[in-house]
């Protein structure tokens, strides 16, 4: 999906309208619809849908979940753990992790 | 990613560095990537990170239980003088320490908290290692990671979002 000023750029476009005309319909400025279409300002989702509406558009907004590429079989297998028995579990990761670093290492602080 | 960020010696005992906060009776909340692994994540954390009230009877109780732990400040210089006492701890506010059990982050403020007092109210008491701590809530351990905004912080935000929402769908854990 495009910026809110995208959008209403190519609604307006599609429609054949110049900003002028559109600003004249919203009774406002050329220079404030200019300025949503170059997302200078970010306009409320309702100055938005009715200057969509002065199109003759409806602005449909909906949500769907996000791939967000997590692993869910794994966090599964620690929900299964108790809290202790997950950091116990995340000890001996970064422990294992620390070792095998090829990353600088600070010495052990010994009282 | 760099490959030059320096890791601790080791990753932090918990037993060690909880029993002295516990024993002294801190008001604290453990956050940050522990916090995130009680909850069931699965990023690797290599410090313990915990938010303590700054009430003047708790600094002095914070004070007593970090001499108890043995703490220098990390990646100071050798010969810059540290005092650990109230005043100290007063005047400053967040301090991340060595210790001879790993890594100790003390903080007063972290990123994306509105308040001592609203990250506690949240926050769950677990059983950890025998000790029952209270735990920053996932929901405020995503507003931080949302403020602390580095890359790594994201892709945990991601992954909570998922623990969360597989939670919702399990029945509910000791609370």
């Amino acid at each position: 999906m495009g910026t809110p000023g995208q959008l209403l750029r190519d609604a307006r476009v599609r429609h054949g309208l110049s900003q002028k005309q559109l600003a004249a319909r919203a009774s406002t400025t050329q220079s404030a619809i200019s300025r949503i279409e170059r997302d200078r300002v970010s306009p409320s989702v309702e100055t938005l849908r009715e200057l969509l509406y002065l199109l003759g558009e409806d602005l449909d907004l909906g949500t769907s979940p996000r791939d967000s590429g997590i692993d869910a079989t794994l966090i599964d297998q620690q929900l299964r753990r108790s809290p202790t028995e997950r950091l116990d579990y995340g000890v001996a990761f970064a422990n294992m992790v620390i070792a095998n670093s090829p990353n600088p290492r600070r010495e052990p602080y010994e009282r | 990613m760099s490959v030059d960020r320096e890791l601790p010696a080791k990753a932090p005992e918990f037993r060690q560095l909880l029993g002295p906060l516990i024993a002294h009776g801190v008001d604290f909340v453990l956050i940050g990537g522990q916090a995130g692994i009680s909850h069931g994540s699965t990023y690797p954390s290599y410090d313990l990170d915990v938010v303590y009230s700054r009430d003047r009877d708790n600094v002095a109780r914070l004070v007593a239980a970090l001499g108890e732990i043995g703490v220098r400040l990390r990646g100071a210089p050798s010969d810059l003088p540290f005092q650990l006492d109230a005043r100290t701890i007063e005047n400053g506010a967040n301090f991340t320490f060595d210790t001879p059990y790993g890594d100790l982050d003390v903080l007063a403020d972290a990123a994306g908290m509105r308040s001592y007092e609203d990250l506690k109210s949240g926050s769950v008491a677990r059983e950890v290692f025998g000790h029952l701590v209270r735990v920053a809530s996932l929901d405020h351990l995503i507003a931080m990671k949302t403020a602390a905004g580095r890359t790594k912080d994201k892709l945990m935000v991601e992954e909570y979002i998922v623990i969360a929402d597989r939670q919702r769908q399990a029945p509910p854990e000791e609370e």
